[in-house]
């Protein structure tokens, strides 16, 4: 199999309000993602559910007039702006309603922080959510010791060597079953994330 | 570097998988053996894991599952150590009790052992006892343990009592009873096997999403009355109806109801509180008092619990447990006006009846109780509130993309032209298949589908509902379709589902009353885009169609419903409509909700008695906002009950008022004259022509002068009042939004307002028939024919 695919970007598929199978995939992709930032934002789940429903309409109404240049910004920053946009709004708006005393809601506003954005969570939560999910759609793809290789090493921070030995493996082959697991994994990232032209430099170093 | 190792470009090539198969099996082989190149692969698998994972990958590892974070059993002991503290600390349970109550663990990954099950976690606890996930080893199955409290005192009688009572349960069998697998003693203490549910109990869920809508508290409600009804035809009581005792197998569509007859008085003595139940929130009143109690008694805390589910309260006040238990021994239960619950009407009635303080006056059964349900649930069309599919239907109905008019794709062709051979107007976007009827399109549509509607000019069509489904319903371009609704019975279009209508015309002829409204929105948003609305009588019918132009307002002053009605829980969004009535309103909010009901409405045209009509109840709540429209009215805002308002928010924006009769709000009954204190009123450039009397009362005497008025209006600097007429004719008119310099005081003064934008964008008249507006009318057709050429 060459490593070419010629499928558009699931991006690029967006831009087609009608193409229902790009927008379930990206609603089912992205839509933890939003969530559970907002839950770590102090949102109740009935309060995250809703502004993951706002941010999701908003994204529709944008993403086809969205012209995406990677060198400007990347899908991950803007989509950052937009759920950082509603869950102020959230908080703007439960501040001028207030409720009835005792409603998590406002305690959960009074001890939040609506203004500060984190960047960083998001950047980490946006990369995390994404990994585990092309993690999810190529696991079958692979032997479990070479998986393994990969997962034990990449992520859960094992020592190169002592996996290595655990599974049998030469250091060598263990390279390269990382850098199987490794590929595969950018390229369904990239799938979703980029267009195609915007293509992965293999930097070195 | 020996021969035979590939050049850097092949190893950027294999990391960017644009290497062939075979290739790469030959460079794995070169790579097994040579170190050097394995290593320069590995330092590009790096870079590519740096730009992945960041730095380390802790923060992917934090969103992984307990089991799964490490392979290492050391860790994953230490891991599974401080869930036992976790759990510990959650369910406030005694450690010290705990252990004391398991044996060591047979293997590892597991707490302890107890009765021969190996305990995994503890799944929760309440005053009752503990509830241990466990794992039955000899038949490798997953159960519930639930152990009963050791701190409470059970002599013989009442364990024989329980154990009868579960065998009687575990002899039932049914799709809304938690099986009971077994039971025993172990220590000294009863337990009970069961199945374990993943998925939690309902206290569980209800902690997360307080409350639920009327559709599943319905549902929820009917599977636990069928429970009791099976269980009281067998003579067991459950005496302890709580949400923790209601567990969901998967979602609410099967829910289970546990631990009956478990809630045993010790002494059966009055006024005894020596109660095995921990709460008293769900109690009977004849139960908290330790009076004796029967099958109306479990109706009650059925009662309770759906009380809660509905409104997310529990249905006592009070916050200690001697609070709610005196609440509770007294009869005086929280009603679901106390707590502004969101309930059809069948429904309260029937939590009513479940929460009443008599057992005589309760259901007599739980049969009567599934009934009183079943009748309740045909009332009421449900529709899907959550879940992926319906959120990107909602997106893509209320955010706008649906956008050009024309059709495009080969479904449309074909469609096309079976609706032109077959004169079928009506076919779902997507789908081939013409339709005769408007409602027929609209029942075979699903959930987020687009109706298009092909004709032009008018035709008869059916009144019809969207039984609960979201829904757009749309002219095609270049067509103006206007539905003419002939059944005076019923609303003509039922939204009971969220719906978008564009570029519609919806018109209603009455002869005689009619008593309902032309669209009512039940309980979901609705949207009209580029739509017209017309209600009037014959006659002013057949000058419409042919001129084109609005109905006379005439000088009847009989009520008539409104052409949009929303009722609780709804809203309505309008962009470029018109809306013309010679008859009452054109929007009656009814009803009080959690939600305030909302109307958002811009760039519209209203021609009409009354534009806002409050039908208020108490705790009425609205938020009703206007940007760059025209209002010619009699009036603008009706209250109703102004007494009952609770909040009513209003905001103007570059809007257009000819208030010929000059009465801004009319109240129908202003008892404390505090009404204003529940009106918050803002605008901004805004122009009114009016004169005089701006609140009436429903006799119509002023209730407010113009210098009140100015004190409860706050009218911004940049709105004005004026009773030039002329003025406002050309102002109306003008296509051109800016007001020249020559209109005095108005200087700087805007209006967005652009009537090209109404409906196909085709110029209209306004004319009236009240004589001391002739003259004005003349005016206004002068105007109208000079902006036409």
């Amino acid at each position: 199999m060459a490593g070419a695919r010629t499928q558009p970007s699931l991006l690029l598929r967006l831009r087609d309000t009608e193409d229902h199978a790009a927008w379930s995939q990206f609603v089912s992709i992205y839509t933890p993602l939003i969530f559970a930032f907002c839950r770590g934002r102090g949102l109740s789940e009935a309060d995250a559910a809703d502004v993951a429903q706002d941010v999701l309409k908003a994204v529709a109404g944008a993403i086809p007039r969205f012209n995406y240049d990677p060198s400007r910004s990347s899908f991950r920053n803007w989509l950052f702006t937009v759920v950082r946009s509603k869950v102020n709004n959230f908080f703007a708006t439960r501040a001028r309603q207030p409720r009835r005393a005792g409603d998590t809601t406002v305690q959960r506003f009074v001890e939040g922080e609506p203004d500060c954005a984190s960047e960083e969570t998001w950047r980490r939560e946006y990369q995390a959510n994404l990994l585990l999910w092309a993690a999810e759609q190529i696991r079958s793809e692979f032997k479990d010791a070479t998986w393994n290789a990969f997962w034990r090493t990449a992520i859960l921070a094992e020592a190169i060597e002592q996996v290595a030995a655990d599974l049998g493996l030469s250091v060598n082959a263990l390279y390269v079953a990382r850098s199987r697991v490794t590929t595969r994994l950018k390229q369904v990232i990239q799938s979703v994330e980029c267009d195609p032209g915007a293509v992965e430099s293999v930097s070195h170093g | 570097m020996a021969d035979g190792c590939p050049a850097r470009a092949t190893l950027d090539a294999l990391a960017a998988g644009k290497i062939s198969e075979d290739e790469r099996g030959q460079l794995e082989t070169h790579f097994e053996r040579c170190l050097l190149c394995a290593e320069q692969l590995e330092a590009i698998t790096r870079a590519q894991l740096k730009q992945m994972v960041g730095l380390d990958g802790s923060h992917v590892v934090a969103r992984l599952p307990r089991e799964q974070r490490s392979s290492d059993p050391v860790v994953l002991a230490s891991l599974m150590r401080s869930a036992l503290e976790e759990s510990l600390a959650f369910a406030s349970v005694d450690p010290v009790r705990l252990i004391e109550l398991l044996d060591p663990p047979r293997a590892q990954g597991f707490l302890g052992t107890f009765a021969g099950y190996d305990v995994t976690e503890i799944a929760g606890s309440g005053g009752m006892g503990l509830v241990l996930k466990a794992r039955d080893p000899t038949l490798e199955r997953t159960v519930a343990l639930k152990i009963l409290s050791p701190s409470r005192a059970w002599d013989e009688e009442s364990v024989g009592r329980f154990l009868r009572e579960a065998r009687t349960i575990a002899a039932i069998q049914h799709d809304n009873i938690v099986p009971v697998y077994s039971a025993g003693r172990e220590k000294d203490l009863p337990y009970l096997v069961m199945p374990f549910y993943v998925a939690g109990t309902l206290e569980q869920r209800l902690q997360q999403v307080p409350r639920m809508g009327v559709a599943h508290v319905i549902r929820i409600g009917m599977q636990l009355a069928r429970a009791l009804e099976v269980t009281h035809a067998q003579g067991v009581l459950h005496r302890d109806i709580k949400p923790s005792n209601v567990l969901l197998e998967g979602g609410l569509d099967r829910v289970r109801l546990a631990d009956f007859g478990l809630a045993q008085p010790v002494s059966q003595s009055f006024g005894a509180q020596e109660l095995i139940a921990g709460t008293p929130e769900y109690m009977s009143p004849e139960q908290a008092r330790g009076e004796p109690v029967d099958a109306r008694s479990d109706l009650f805390g059925l009662g309770a619990l759906l009380f809660r589910l509905a409104t997310g309260e529990n249905v006592y006040p009070g916050e200690s447990v001697k609070e709610i238990l005196r609440s509770a021994a007294g009869g005086n239960p929280k009603t679901l006006r106390d707590v502004g619950a969101d309930v059809t009407p069948a429904l309260a009635q029937i939590l009513n009846r479940l929460l009443a303080p008599r057992p005589e006056e309760r259901f007599a059964s739980a049969t009567e109780v599934v009934d009183a349900l079943a009748r309740a649930a045909s009332r009421y069309r449900r529709w899907i509130k959550r879940g992926a599919g319906v959120a990107l239907a909602a997106c893509l109905i209320l955010s706008g993309t649906v956008a050009a008019l024309d059709c495009s794709g080969i479904t449309a062709i074909v469609n096309t032209l079976l609706s032109r051979g077959r004169g079928e107007s009506f076919f779902i976007r997507g789908r081939f298949g013409t339709y005769r009827e408007l409602a027929d399109a609209v029942g075979a549509a699903r959930a987020g589908e687009i109706v298009e509607v092909r004709y032009s000019g008018e035709r008869v069509t059916r009144n019809f509902r969207l039984g609960g489904k979201p829904l757009i319903i749309r002219a095609v371009k270049g067509f103006s379709p206007i539905l003419y609704a002939t059944n005076n019975a019923q609303p003509f279009i039922l939204a009971d589902g969220p719906l978008t209508l564009e570029g519609l015309a919806l018109m209603r002829f009455t002869k005689g009353n009619a008593f309902t409204a032309l669209i009512t929105a039940e309980g979901a948003p609705l949207a009209l885009l580029n739509c017209r609305l017309f209600r009037g009588t014959p006659l002013s019918a057949n000058r419409l169609i042919r001129s084109g132009s609005f109905v006379p307002l005439s000088d009847e002053d009989r009520v008539f419903p409104p052409l949009i009605a929303l009722d609780p829980s709804s809203r309505c969004l309008m962009r470029n409509c018109l809306v013309t009535s010679s008859q009452a309103g054109a929007i009656a909010l009814r009803g009080e909700g959690r939600e305030p009901i909302r109307a958002d409405i811009e760039n519209c045209f209203f021609a009409i008695r009354r534009v806002f009509a409050f039908r208020s109840v108490p705790g009425f709540r609205a938020e009703l906002k206007a940007s760059a429209s025209a209002f010619v009215s009699e009036e603008l805002l009706d209250l109703g009950n102004a007494d009952m308002v609770e909040r009513a928010t209003v905001q103007w924006a570059d809007c257009i008022f000819d208030l010929f009769q000059g009465t801004f709000v009319r109240l129908y009954r202003h008892g404390n004259g505090e009404w204003f204190r529940a009106v918050d009123w803002k605008e901004a450039n805004t122009v009114y022509a009016g004169r005089g009397d701006f609140v009436r009362d429903r006799r119509g005497r002023r209730v407010a002068s113009e210098a009140e008025w100015n004190t409860l209006a706050r009218l911004s600097t940049n709105s004005h009042i004026t009773t030039d007429r002329r003025l406002f004719a050309g102002i109306v008119m003008r296509a051109n939004p800016q007001v020249s310099a020559s209109d005095a005081n108005l200087d700087g003064l805007q209006t967005r307002f652009d009537p090209k934008l109404i409906g196909e964008g085709k110029p209209y008249d306004v004319f009236r028939t009240r004589p001391e507006h002739r003259e004005w009318q003349e005016k206004v057709q002068r105007a109208v024919r000079e902006w036409q050429r």
